[in-house]
């Protein structure tokens, strides 16, 4: 028995399907992020787990316990925002503490308990300051602390680094991370960041239009994508139209057998940039346009198979220049072919 | 920072100077020694101011006004807090034709507002007596409750209360305790600005008013029918002082600004 059940959860509004008949289940303490982009339903389901959204059909079950029956006060969840919502009236010890308050925790517990939580998310000096006075990161590890001493049995959070500027955004996932390994919480994550649900979770739910496209770990959702919504979502990648015989598949006059057997027709194969490299056969094309991106080099090739992107280390080989005529190749194994009917 | 010109300092100064005048000509009226209104030429007297004595029913209107204000803009208030919080964050049928209603009194004329609440509560058994009255002055500062705490709780941020919700609390406390205290600038200050708007009313108070709930206001006004001499000038000046102390004490509790303005960000 999973410790989070969704169960053809669905969200209707007067003309527009929402979220359309998801079913997940997270086990107790997983990172699991959903993704997708925006308008795909994500942070409707996150809002309905929170019971702030009406539940049009379908049931969500917390450690066995059908939702519905609970009213939102009762839940028991974290929940950070993407706005943070501290209490702006409040000190970051009152906003920490609120929970505990409502929860009658006496004055002597509440305190050693606020004071443990702004130490996890390392605000201990701040207790008395009041939100306004501090900058963006700060607010949000108040508002995790805040979320986080109430011993949720459940973390949700609703894109909550998408407020900071990048490098505290890398700051912060990596603390955001740590806390969770730490005490061990079972934790959504709401996000339209592919790199951020990528980093930090155990599992990822890409969303589209409402809907599961694919459900796994990262690594796997990224190197395997089930369809092109995935494989376009999840990094950059570089979609072919191909034909497929059997075994073997094939764009423009390129052959390469992959492994299962399959219907043969039209298909399309989608290649991650990094995964091309130029040499001396392979498709033909031009060299259009090349950036200087630190430890990599971006390429953009006209091919005749039309545009394709490719991603090049910054060692010591030679690359070619703009206006070079270059032939690029991969391996079998760094092609996913998709069904050609998907496409976006 | 703007920096102003002679030229746009000049102009100001007129302005300040056209809206003060008034006021403190009133103020010099009121030290004269004579029997009309003239300014003090030969020597300042207290003999109006003491002259008030002599008139009790001045005092009784002066609180009549104090408590009719009080009670007609705390229970605007009251009202207009719900009404607020609805029409400012949700969205329902009849919300724009709710928000026309309340605030249409501000277009109607007092002296037709007088003359039918006056025709209204006699016809409907009612007479007129401190409660219409209070009735009668609700109906005239509600809008500018309205208006007032509309401000503050269309920005509200439905995520403070969803985040209130999610760690536990009830409806009422998060009223009391995250609801409440963000719109509190707005309910301050549609409070005081209420208070302010029904104890300057004459036009429609004349009309509903008893001679036992004559308001300050009515009383100068009918007083002045009769009779030209300081005493009204003398009664002004203390109002004029009293709001001054009550200004300079909200604002050192409270900032004026913040007060009028709404709470600055950041």
């Amino acid at each position: 028995m999973s410790f989070l059940k969704i169960e053809r959860l669905t969200k209707r509004y007067d003309h527009i399907t929402a979220v359309d008949g998801i079913s997940l289940e997270i086990e107790r303490g997983e990172f699991i992020s959903l993704l997708g982009p925006s308008g795909c339903g994500k942070t409707t389901t996150l809002q309905m787990i929170a019971g702030f959204t009406d539940v049009t059909s379908g049931r969500i079950v917390l450690d066995g316990r059908d939702l519905a029956e609970v009213p939102p006060a009762k839940r028991g969840l974290g929940l950070v925002f993407q706005s943070y919502a501290l209490f702006p009236h409040m000190t970051v010890a009152a906003n920490v503490g609120f929970g505990l308050e409502m929860r009658k925790v006496n004055r002597a517990d509440r305190d050693r308990r606020v004071a443990a939580a702004l130490q996890l998310v390392g605000l201990s000096s701040m207790a008395d300051r009041y939100p306004r006075r501090m900058s963006g990161g700060q607010q949000q590890r108040v508002a995790l602390a805040r979320a986080l001493v109430i011993e949720p049995n459940l973390l949700l959070l609703d894109e909550p680094l998408s407020n900071l500027d990048a490098k505290l955004r890398d700051e912060m996932q990596g603390e955001l991370r740590d806390i969770q390994e730490r005490t061990g919480l079972t934790t959504i994550l709401v996000t339209h960041d592919q790199s951020e649900a990528m980093a930090l979770s155990d599992r990822i739910v890409v969303l589209n239009k409402g809907a599961i496209e694919q459900v796994g770990p990262p690594e796997a959702a990224y190197k395997t994508p089930s369809s092109h919504f995935v494989a376009s979502f999840l990094g950059r990648t570089n979609t072919l139209e191909g034909n497929r015989e059997g075994p073997s598949v094939s764009v423009k006059d390129q052959r390469w057998t992959v492994g299962e057997d399959g219907n043969s027709g039209p298909i399309l194969v989608a290649v991650r940039p990094e995964r091309i490299s130029f040499g001396e056969t392979g498709l033909k094309g031009i060299v259009r346009k090349r950036v200087f991106q630190g430890s990599q080099w971006f390429f953009e090739v006209e091919s005749e198979a039309g545009p394709i992107v490719v991603l090049a280390p910054n060692d010591s080989r030679r690359l070619p220049g703009t206006g070079d005529t270059v032939c690029l190749a991969w391996q079998a194994e760094d092609m996913r072919v998709l069904p050609r009917d998907r496409a976006v | 920072m703007n920096r102003n010109g002679p030229l746009a300092l000049a102009f100001h100064a007129l302005v300040v100077l056209f809206v003060t005048a008034p006021i403190l000509v009133v103020c010099v009226v009121a030290f004269t020694s004579r029997g009309y209104l003239s300014l003090p030429t030969d020597g300042l007297s207290l003999r109006w101011f003491y002259a008030i004595g002599d008139r009790p029913e001045f005092l009784a209107s002066f609180r009549t006004s104090l408590w009719l204000a009080a009670l007609s803009s705390t229970i605007a208030v009251v009202l207009a807090v719900p009404a607020a919080l609805a029409i400012g964050r949700l969205k329902f049928a009849g919300r724009g034709l709710l928000l026309s209603l309340f605030q249409s009194p501000l277009m109607i004329p007092h002296l037709v507002l007088g003359i039918a609440l006056l025709r209204f509560f006699t016809e409907a058994g009612l007479g007129i007596s401190g409660w219409t009255l209070v009735a009668g002055h609700l109906v005239v500062v509600f809008p500018f409750a309205l208006r007032l705490i509309l401000t503050t709780s269309v920005g509200l941020d439905q995520q403070i209360e969803n985040a209130a919700v999610s760690l536990g609390a009830s409806r009422w406390t998060k009223f009391r305790r995250i609801t409440l205290p963000l719109i509190l600038p707005g309910v301050v200050s549609g409070w005081i600005l209420s208070f302010i708007q029904s104890f300057d009313e004459v036009t429609m108070s004349v009309f509903i008013s008893t001679p036992h709930t004559t308001t300050l206001p009515v009383r100068l006004f009918l007083y002045i029918q009769d009779n030209i001499d300081p005493l009204v000038a003398s009664v002004s000046a203390i109002l004029i002082v009293l709001t001054v102390i009550v200004m300079v004490v909200l604002d050192r509790l409270f900032g004026m600004e913040r007060l009028l303005v709404g709470p600055g960000r950041s």
